[in-house]
């Protein structure tokens, strides 16, 4: 156990730091803080229709905002820096190297899944003080998003373990990336809707909109929340069903 | 000495298939403590899988393996940690320098990076060990890979052709390390195509065909057993006279010796590929 903790601990290290030095993964940190900062200023100086309320026009924009910067984060991130990761010890033979040096396949999963949830959930707790939410807020809607988020890290788990290379991450991750923003446009589309909210990140979507209408602690937030409890329940088994095989084949 | 138990690494009858083809044919075969022990062969003749095999990253379809004398099945992790493996395809992090990369296996391994600095001198890496891998040549990243199968001190080590495709300073540089580090008492596994380089390192060799081990020994004693029938001698006039080994012959090179016109005489020993190719039948 403790030779476990050591070893994650150590690759995490290697991997925190690596993030600066790569331009995929340091990318993909910054994409949902810059497309948040451009929304921002894009609904700066939106007015109330006539007959509406300011306050229902800002709850609008932000639980829109909110719901839309952590689904990019959760579909971006993770992907990005766990797919690509692996694919690239992969390609590269340095998750061979480590193999001989001991550390096993969950090792190294561990240590990305770490990495990953820690660097999406600092955007998402960025995004939060760029939209401007109330700071009450903001227990719930940590808990939201970090359980959001594990749906996507395992899925990137699963195909960073399938991909063999940089290029096979590349086409893999697009339909995560794309699942993952489904909810936000959904936004325009009732029909689509109904389909986005059961996606691995519609339940969390739904929750952050409730957050801001003040109706997250109700019963109407019992549906989205199995929805990502069963997402993350159904991708844990699929994950170590096809994980002995994928690590060894792969 | 081939019974179980003995030496640090046993093999007995190990065959391996894949689906329907054998690879790997009744491998029997020991490495003592201390030894370094070569696997000799040509590309594709099962060195590589024959290392996967006995550090558990292929399972055998028959025979048995022992490390540290217990079957192979029984090694736990504790007893990978008294290992180090270099393979023909490991790799350090490119945008790491090479002491970076080191201290990460230092931390990953549980052991001091107080040594590393003397091990980079070792190798001839002190004074880059601030330059970025990706920025390494090649003989310098195989250096440092190697730095970092040995950066715990392992017991036994397992090296997949350590000095394929360097030029002649690097490997020279591989070599003198391996000695130091046999000397030091470390048992060697070594696999490579390149004959001297066993016939320099290696205590004993054991050649493979096609998954075949067709012969196993001290390198010297495998030139002797299967030596030329011939003398060779070169006169005083540079001319070369060759001759067997039997009666006609003695009394040939007595004939030039005692006439004064012998200026040097030599017994005939094949090197390892002429061995290989009487084996195999084969070129090396």
């Amino acid at each position: 156990m403790e030779a476990s903790l050591r070893k994650i601990t150590a690759l995490c290290s290697k991997d925190f730091p690596d993030l600066f030095k790569n331009p995929v993964m340091f990318l993909s940190a910054l994409i949902p803080v810059v497309m948040m900062l451009v929304f921002k200023m894009l609904y700066a100086d939106i007015e109330p229709l006539p007959g509406g309320s300011v306050e229902e026009l800002r709850a609008a924009i932000d639980s829109f905002l909110l719901a839309s910067g952590v689904s990019v984060t959760a579909g971006v991130v993770p992907t990005m820096i766990v797919i690509y990761s692996i694919a690239e010890e992969k390609e590269k033979h340095t998750l061979r190297t480590l193999m001989h040096a001991n550390v096993s396949g969950s090792q190294v999963l561990i240590s990305k899944a770490i990495v990953s949830m820690t660097v999406a959930l600092t955007v998402e707790l960025v995004l939060f003080f760029i939209i401007g939410v109330s700071v009450q807020n903001l227990p719930l809607y940590f808990l939201i998003a970090l359980v959001g988020t594990i749906p996507i890290v395992i899925l990137s788990l699963l195909l960073g373990l399938w991909a063999r290379d940089q290029m096979t991450a590349g086409l893999v991750s697009l339909p995560i990336v794309v699942f993952a923003l489904l909810p936000m446009m959904a936004t325009y589309s009732a029909d689509l809707w109904q389909f986005a909210r059961f996606t691995p990140c519609g339940g969390m979507y739904d929750l952050l909109e409730q957050l801001i209408w003040g109706s997250v602690l109700t019963s109407e937030a019992i549906i989205p929340l199995a929805t990502t409890l069963i997402w993350i329940i159904i991708l844990t088994v699929v994950f170590l069903f096809f994980y002995k095989r994928l690590s060894r084949d792969n | 000495m081939t019974q179980p138990g003995s030496g640090l690494i046993f093999a007995d009858g190990v065959s391996l298939s894949f689906k329907d083809k054998r690879v790997l044919h009744n491998l029997s075969f020991h490495v003592e403590k201390g030894e370094m022990f070569g696997f000799l062969g040509p590309s594709g003749a099962g060195k590589t899988t024959t290392i996967k095999l006995l550090t558990r990253q292929l399972l055998k379809s028959t025979g048995s393996i022992e490390l540290f004398g217990k079957p192979i099945e029984q090694i736990i992790n504790a007893d990978f940690e008294r290992i180090g493996i270099l393979s023909d395809t490991s790799a350090l992090y490119d945008r790491m320098t090479i002491e970076e990369n080191l201290l990460f296996y230092a931390k990953i391994r549980g052991v001091s990076s107080k040594h590393i600095s003397s091990l980079l001198k070792r190798v001839k890496l002190y004074d880059e060990r601030k330059i970025l891998l990706k920025k390494c040549s090649r003989g310098m990243r195989q250096r440092a890979a190697l730095l970092a199968a040995l950066v715990h001190n392992p017991e036994l080590v397992f090296l997949d052709e350590p000095t394929g495709s360097l030029d002649p300073v690097a490997r020279g540089e591989i070599h003198e390390m391996l000695m130091e580090l046999r000397q030091k008492g470390t048992t060697i596994f070594l696999t490579t195509h390149d004959m001297s380089e066993a016939e320099k390192l290696c205590d004993r060799v054991g050649i493979l065909n096609e998954g075949f081990l067709v012969a196993c020994g001290n390198p010297q004693r495998l030139k002797l057993a299967y030596a030329r029938n011939e003398v060779r001698m070169i006169t005083r006039d540079f001319e070369i006279i060759q001759t067997t080994k039997d009666a006609a012959g003695a009394a040939l090179v007595y004939e030039q010796l005692s006439g004064g016109t012998c200026l040097t005489i030599h017994s005939q020993e094949p090197n390892l590929e002429e061995v290989f190719l009487q084996l195999t039948g084969k070129e090396f």
